[in-house]
């Protein structure tokens, strides 16, 4: 700030912000609901298995393989579908968003790890979606998260604590495997023991990576892969 | 705000210590892009689940402003499903959050801003950050932020009609 008037203009808008009424503090942190009941248990117990049932009836008389997602309707389905499309509209043209058609059925969320999420780095020249399932020994959520950067970069020898493991041949190129147990943080959880499976391709740079899937499942979640449109 | 690295992937009691510290000025500044209270509550919510969830190797420098990109970036997600889901929303953006908010004239001069100009304006005499911290977190240039900054408080000025 350099001028009276501009100073003017800042303090008009603290003076603005700082007048405005906040929420009641028992609103900044929503808990979580309470356990269910046993009635409620049973309840949904029941409704899950009256949906295994219908749905497994369907699956079977289709003769088909059940993949993620698996129908239109289900709210898993909405909900990935918005964030993908999220991620899409967020990113600069010429970067191809490489969307799974399979990812292993536990990744479809639980209550304490909502799935997927778009971590919106829209203002970077890449994406990245993260798929949770349960909750791990050190206290935080299993994770497969697909990134996508809009230029050629290599992970190898990276000294992140992870090993470079070999290579797989998918999607007409070398997909670079690296595992191991990454360096803990002071006063972080400790780290889970990960696969990281990355490549270039047109132009770009595509990572798929867990801390708690098997190489040959990240290995598929990789050839499932498809450019969105 | 925090002047220290700060590592958000900690325990829980500490990481909503740090978020409740932030809750105020966030908020404000929620509301000062654009969005209406119910979207900056709700925005926050989304900060502080992810903040439990972040990534233990990426440290910040400022709490404050890392909720505050989260947070901002959460709504405008929100905003954007609305429109995906229900094409028939209104424009909330043209919509003033509130009566009590919208009789400021320098918030309604703010939002006339691009998204853009908003947002580093508000990181920067709203949130507290540095230009360094700001520059980190929407990752540009601090010649970047300054240059914004002076475009966005040049345009606010003559929004409000300031005698020089």
């Amino acid at each position: 700030m350099t001028t009276p008037s501009e100073q003017w203009v800042v303090s008009q808008l603290r003076h603005a912000t700082d007048r405005m009424p906040l929420p009641p503090e028992s609103r900044w942190v929503r808990e979580r609901r309470s356990g269910p009941t046993l009635s409620t248990i049973a309840a949904v117990s029941a409704a899950a298995i009256l949906t295994i049932a219908v749905f497994g009836g369907i699956s079977a008389l289709r003769g088909e393989p059940r993949v993620v997602p698996a129908t239109a309707a289900d709210s898993f389905a909405l909900r990935e579908d918005a964030e993908w499309r999220l991620s899409q509209s967020m990113l600069p043209s010429g970067l191809a968003v490489l969307r799974p058609t399979w990812i292993p059925a536990a990744f479809r969320g639980s209550p304490e790890c909502p799935s997927p999420w778009a971590t919106l780095d829209s203002l970077g020249p890449g994406y990245s979606m993260r798929y949770q399932s349960y909750i791990l020994p050190n206290g935080r959520c299993a994770w497969l998260v697909l990134t996508g950067v809009s230029k050629i970069v290599s992970y190898a020898g990276v000294s992140d604590g992870l090993d470079d493991a070999g290579t797989v041949d998918a999607r007409n190129t070398v997909v670079h495997v690296r595992s191991g147990t990454p360096r803990a943080g002071i006063g972080s959880p400790v780290p889970m023991y990960q696969i990281r499976l990355w490549w270039n391709e047109s132009g770009a740079t595509y990572e798929v990576m867990s801390n708690d899937v098997e190489l040959a499942e990240l290995v598929r979640v990789v050839r499932s892969l498809e450019p969105m449109r | 705000m925090n002047a220290v690295v700060v590592e958000l992937a900690m325990e829980r009691p500490l990481w909503e210590s740090a978020y409740r510290s932030a809750f105020p000025k966030v908020y404000r500044g929620l509301v000062a892009l654009g969005a209406r209270p119910d979207e900056a509550e709700d925005a926050l919510q989304d900060a502080f689940v992810k903040g439990l969830e972040r990534s233990v190797e990426q440290p910040v420098t400022s709490v404050d402003g890392w909720i505050f990109v989260v947070a901002s970036r959460a709504w405008r997600g929100r905003r954007m499903r609305e429109r995906v889901f229900l094409p028939w929303t209104p424009l909330l953006d043209r919509a003033a959050p509130s009566e009590a908010y919208a009789s400021h004239d320098v918030l309604e001069a703010l939002r006339k801003l691009p998204l853009r100009q908003r947002q580093i304006v508000v990181a920067r005499y709203v949130i507290g950050l540095s230009q360094e911290e700001t520059a980190e977190l929407f990752r540009i240039a601090r010649g970047t932020v300054s240059a914004t900054t002076t475009q966005a408080i040049a345009a606010l000025r003559k929004n409000l009609e300031v005698e020089q």
